[in-house]
């Protein structure tokens, strides 16, 4: 079996991803951004346009069809953890205030697989499909620490990309980092992937004991540093209640 | 089919593969041969998609083995959508549309916690409507598109808004009764529109209809105002022109379902 994407598959995903970067764009700009002639250009466009991936406006600008939004819900609903987190990051949100994410580890990246919008700041680092490294952010941290086979990979890859300042970014340093989150059960995170941002972080087991992913509490530094004791706690209750449905 | 041999140079792929995405969409998760009865595709043809449309992120291996499910690229993609669709800028030709063909003052409205806030609005031809300029906003439960979008939110953020919200020093009482606004959400919500002869005042009144996104969540209203006597009897169908408008809104944010449309508008479509 080829390992190879078929051509015509691979410059759809190039298509697609052009347009959620960058937004609505002209045949001109696709032709540019995927490397592709005008006249391909305008036949992909049909046939994405045909099955509902991407949609062609008004003013002649290829979008992001809405079929999309329906693969993202359908998308999220096949993530059992996606289920079974939903109403306690909701009531996590309600009490705090602050955005809520459940992220997963995926080919040793940490996944963003939900979120629910803080009431004040939209956070821009971290937005659903997209990934942290393991050895930045609240959930990240909260999974190296509890993911022995994941630390031993990772580690040997040190140092780490600096996101800020107060990123970790050396075996050291995480080590003692994931030694503390065992000792108290969740992780903070205080501007190493954003300066002015914090989060809290608690793993995420199911019913068997087996790490599924995390959950983290993360706003302005302000806004979740004071609360670090009531937050964490908080998240731990909302973490045994995912557990249990899992 | 290789693409060597395919006049079309591949196209039906991506029929095909929108077809693999729907099926899948619609179980959660499937093994190929479930793939192969439910698309109708040989398996040997579908392995090869599978493994395509897994390098290009658009599947991944499910929670059993054998399985396969929507990828998680989906989810970043109907994010930066969701970020990139602007209900202003979606509803404003069907603003237009409406003040043109009616004259009336034309209004786009959000919700914002118990109130409703006007994001957009068109003045009318004959008279002016000082309520609910650009950035004011009205409780939910006064008006046709506040009423609009209450009726098709939860029964909780009703007895939320008949319990909390305060008299309103413009507006006067929530409601004139708990049980009336009941009765009026229930009726609004059956019929997909919110019809007000008098809300305003006398002789103004209004006729709303919900916005829904993709999800089927009412995210706004569309509405019209003006005098009473020139909204209703004159030559046009001020319901039907709201609802349609309202439905072609939603239409541009994915929503699908017919549920909440009228049963006029069902039959029709």
């Amino acid at each position: 079996m080829s390992s190879k994407p078929i051509k015509v598959m691979a410059n759809s995903a190039d298509l697609l991803n052009a347009l959620a970067d960058k937004g609505p764009l002209g045949v001109a700009d696709i032709a540019d951004a995927i490397s592709m002639p005008r006249p391909s250009v305008y036949r992909l466009l049909d046939a994405l346009a045909h099955v509902g991936l991407i949609t062609v406006r008004q003013d002649g600008r290829a979008q992001l069809g809405t079929g999309i939004l329906h693969l993202a819900s359908a998308a999220l609903s096949g993530i059992p953890e996606v289920a079974a987190a939903r109403t306690a990051m909701q009531r996590l949100n309600d009490l705090t205030g602050q955005t809520v994410y459940l992220c997963a580890l995926r080919d040793r990246r940490v996944v963003c697989l939900d979120w629910v919008e803080g009431t004040k700041v939209t956070l821009m680092l971290l937005k659903p499909g997209e990934s942290l490294p393991p050895h930045a952010g609240a959930t990240s941290r909260a999974i190296l620490a509890y993911d022995e086979s994941l630390r031993s990979k990772v580690l040997e890859a040190a140092p780490f990309r600096e996101f800020t300042p107060q990123t970790l970014t050396s075996a050291k340093q995480l080590e003692d980092d994931a030694a503390r989150i065992r000792e108290r059960g969740y992780s903070v995170s205080d501007q190493d992937v954003t300066v002015g941002v914090a989060a809290l972080g608690v793993p995420l087991f199911d019913s068997n004991g087996l790490l599924r992913g995390a959950l983290s509490v993360a706003g302005l530094r302000d806004d979740v540093l004071p609360h670090q004791a009531e937050f964490a706690v908080l998240l731990r209750e909302a973490a045994d209640e995912v557990s249990a449905r899992l | 089919m290789s693409e060597a041999t395919d006049p079309t140079g591949g196209m039906n792929l991506v029929t095909k593969s929108a077809a693999v995405l729907q099926a899948i969409a619609d179980a959660g998760e499937l093994t190929v041969g479930e793939l192969a009865e439910r698309t109708g595709e040989p398996a040997s043809s579908l392995y090869r998609l599978l493994s395509t449309l897994q390098a290009i992120g658009w599947v991944e291996d499910g929670s059993r083995r054998g399985k396969t499910r929507l990828g998680i690229d989906f989810i970043r993609l109907g994010a930066k959508l969701e970020a990139q669709l602007d209900l202003r800028e979606l509803a404003r030709p069907e603003l237009e549309k409406l003040h043109a063909a009616t004259g009336q003052t034309a209004f786009l409205c959000i919700r914002r916690d118990l109130r409703a806030v006007c994001i957009d609005r068109i003045d009318g031809l004959d008279v002016q409507i000082h309520n609910l300029r650009l950035g004011e906003s009205m409780p939910l439960g006064q008006g046709a598109a506040p009423r609009a979008i209450l009726a098709f939110e939860s029964d909780e953020l009703v007895e939320r808004y008949l319990r909390e919200l305060p008299e309103d020093e413009f507006f006067g009482p929530v409601a004139k009764n708990a049980d009336d606004l009941r009765r009026r959400l229930k009726e609004t919500a059956a019929d997909g529109v919110a019809v007000a002869h008098s809300d305003w005042g006398q002789g103004i009144g209004g006729v709303g209809a919900p916005i829904f996104n993709h999800a089927d969540e009412v995210v706004g209203a569309l509405s019209i105002s003006g005098q009473t006597h020139r909204l209703f009897h004159t030559g046009y169908d001020p319901v039907e022109m709201v609802v349609s408008a309202a439905a072609a809104v939603s239409r541009a944010l994915g929503a699908t379902s017919r549920s909440h449309l009228p049963a006029k508008e069902s039959v029709r479509a």
